[in-house]
């Protein structure tokens, strides 16, 4: 346990230090070759829309954000074990992008176990029966095949955990291996939501947790609150195929639309605020993403946050 | 030419809010909760698993899931909010096969066809693929979203190529046969100008999560939004102009009015510029400007109407002075 302890909080120190705060290094329309610079809070890799959602350009993309980044073994360490978190939520096939996106699922499980992980567990605590939306997303496919661990939730591992400065919630039932696990990563897919306007990386959490429908009412500082203490190692968000309207699960076709994009980074605050602007909106339009903020989770000011863009 | 272009919007909207007229809308008072919903889960069950043996090549993959108040957060989980904000009652979901693909059939129960209609009004849009299903259906790619009578209902198929459009439709079409009662859409749309109102893009709401989900007003209930409210939210052309109106019926001229200062103030919170402009009565009728468009608001007893996001300060201006 000390020696995992220590190998976690090492981990974290590392993705903190290299992680500073500098000026906008926004590239424009010039995209730059994926190279691992320092002190690149925030990775944005943008593949070629008109090729369709190809599923080797999807995995590509998702490598390119966490290469920009400084490559997945910044992260993972030899002998970690990870637990992934994506959205798996709902019984949906991956065409109607209420779920992560599987190829992005399966490119950071490559990725991890490239990195040397001892076991990647890919895990959510799904709206629809588990058993059916493992299989109908793609996911439990893809984790087999990047030979990742596809696991249902395990009720036991939910306890009640207290949240020191929360607003809202003082204390809440979360997964309790997403706070001890060695790297958590959170990899929602970004869509809009008729409660909150958008769920990202942040109301994605909400899969770790139990008794979500008592969070519904004022849902904004309550998620800000899971957010003080169901902290990422790093968040990697598939804005591939993104649900525009209808969320989180109801979106027809034409709600649909391609951004080509995953955005990767560790701050929980700046991703879902890059990956607003995709809606239309800023990080201060959305409820949960100030609220988050405002406690000190992370920058919702892009300007204030180092970006790199990937074209791929 | 442009004078002329303004006095002919004006006689277009003599005409049409002249036919509008002054209707007194009785506020519904909603269903309350505590009601024994076993025969309405039952009969949304029923109803989505009348496809059963009736579709050819379609099996019932098992009995249909059955959800209520409580339980349908299992299904739906915060999607969920917003079927209560449209008087949500219980669902069925049931699941046909083929042996290829799976088309889900989901019934839900709003309680009175105002529900019905309100939840699925927020499907509309001017360029959807309207269908002779139900009391009027939106088909879009292998997804079918109706209504009729108290009941919103969804047949969707998993594989989305076009093949499977004829098994949705039926199955579509069984299921409206089913429903008897046909229902009517809620009345504060017939307060709706009919002159410029473009086809089918009314939409209804009660609450504030109704109307977040039509157009994202603000964090904060601006408008006292609650279950005793009754609105509708419709886009207009008029000329070259196209804006959305709204119009909201309160229970009373008080609540009305309390509005109609809160959203004032609102917009003035929000650095929008109040215009000074020549109206029958200033205290109930403002115009504003924000972010480059105009938006008008009109009190008249417990009714609030106004428009968003007019372009031209000249037509504003003439919609302003004909109130």
């Amino acid at each position: 346990m000390k020696d995992k302890i220590t190998r976690r909080n090492f981990i974290k120190g590392v993705a903190a230090t290299g992680a500073g705060i500098y000026g906008l290094q926004l590239v424009g329309s010039d995209f730059a070759i994926a190279q691992a610079e320092p002190n690149v809070q925030l990775a944005v890799a943008q593949g070629d829309v008109t090729k369709g959602p190809d599923p080797e350009l999807i995995k590509r993309v998702t490598r390119e954000a966490v290469a920009a980044l400084g490559g997945m073994s910044k992260f993972v360490s030899k002998r970690s074990v990870v637990m992934v978190k994506p959205n798996i939520g709902w019984n949906r096939t991956p065409e109607q992008a209420a779920n992560t996106n599987p190829y992005v699922v399966e490119a950071v499980v490559e990725m991890c176990k490239e990195a040397g992980a001892k076991k990647v567990k890919v895990v959510d605590h799904t709206i629809n029966p588990a058993r059916i939306t493992y299989s109908r997303s793609g996911i439990k496919d893809a984790v087999k095949r990047a030979k990742g661990s596809m696991e249902f939730v395990d009720e036991r591992k939910f306890k009640e955990k207290a949240i020191s400065g929360g607003v809202e919630l003082k204390s809440w039932p979360v997964y309790e291996e997403a706070l001890d696990v060695d790297v958590f990563i959170n990899l929602p897919i970004a869509k809009h939501h008729s409660l909150t306007q958008l769920t990202l990386g942040i109301k994605n959490l909400m899969g770790l947790i139990l008794r979500r429908e008592e969070v519904h009412t004022r849902i904004d500082q309550k998620l800000a609150d899971l957010s003080t203490i169901l902290k990422p190692h790093l968040v990697i968000m598939d804005a591939y195929r993104i649900l525009t309207a209808h969320g989180p699960n109801g979106g027809t076709p034409e709600d649909i639309k391609l951004a080509g994009q995953v955005i990767a980074g560790t701050d929980s605050v700046a991703v879902d605020s890059y990956a607003a602007t995709l809606f239309g909106l800023s990080g201060e339009d959305v409820g949960f993403i100030k609220a988050a903020h405002d406690m000190g989770v992370g920058e919702i000011d892009l300007e204030k946050v180092s970006i790199k863009k990937v074209p791929v | 030419m442009r004078i002329l272009s303004v006095a002919l919007v004006s006689l277009i909207l003599v005409i049409s809010f002249g036919c509008a007229g002054k209707q007194t809308l009785e506020i519904a008072t909603p269903v309350k909760s505590g009601v024994d919903i076993k025969p309405f889960i039952d009969e949304c069950a029923q109803l989505a698993t009348a496809g059963k043996g009736k579709i050819p090549g379609w099996k019932l993959a098992a009995p249909a899931d059955t959800y209520d108040e409580e339980s349908i957060f299992d299904y739906i989980d915060g999607a969920a909010e917003l079927y209560f904000a449209y008087n949500f009652r219980a669902v069925a979901a049931a699941e046909y096969q083929n042996g290829e693909t799976s088309i889900i059939v989901d019934v839900y129960d709003m309680t009175n066809p105002e529900g019905a209609f309100g939840i699925y009004s927020l499907n509309r849009y001017s360029a959807a693929n309207y269908v002779d299903i139900g009391n009027e259906g939106i088909m879009s790619g292998t997804n079918l979203d109706f209504w009729k009578g108290r009941y919103f209902c969804k047949v969707y198929s998993f594989d989305m190529s076009e093949k499977y459009q004829g098994d949705v439709v039926n199955f579509g079409d069984r299921l409206a046969s089913e429903i008897l009662e046909a229902g009517e859409e809620p009345a504060v749309l017939g307060l709706l100008p009919q002159n410029g109102l473009i086809p089918k893009s009314a939409r209804f709401f009660g609450r504030k999560l109704g109307l977040d989900n039509i157009r994202y007003v603000s964090e904060e209930n601006v408008f006292n939004l609650s279950e005793e409210t009754k609105g509708v939210v419709a886009e207009y052309q008029i000329g070259d102009s196209r804006f959305d109106t709204f119009v909201i019926v309160y229970p009373s001229p008080d609540k009305a009015f309390a509005a109609f200062e809160k959203y004032s103030n609102h917009l003035v919170g929000k650095n929008a510029q109040l215009l000074s402009a020549e109206t029958a009565n200033p205290e109930t009728q403002k115009i504003f400007e924000v972010d480059g468009k105009f938006t008008f608001i009109n009190l008249e007893e417990q009714r609030l109407t106004g428009f968003w996001d007019v372009e031209s300060q000249d037509i504003a201006e003439t919609f302003f002075k004909l109130f």
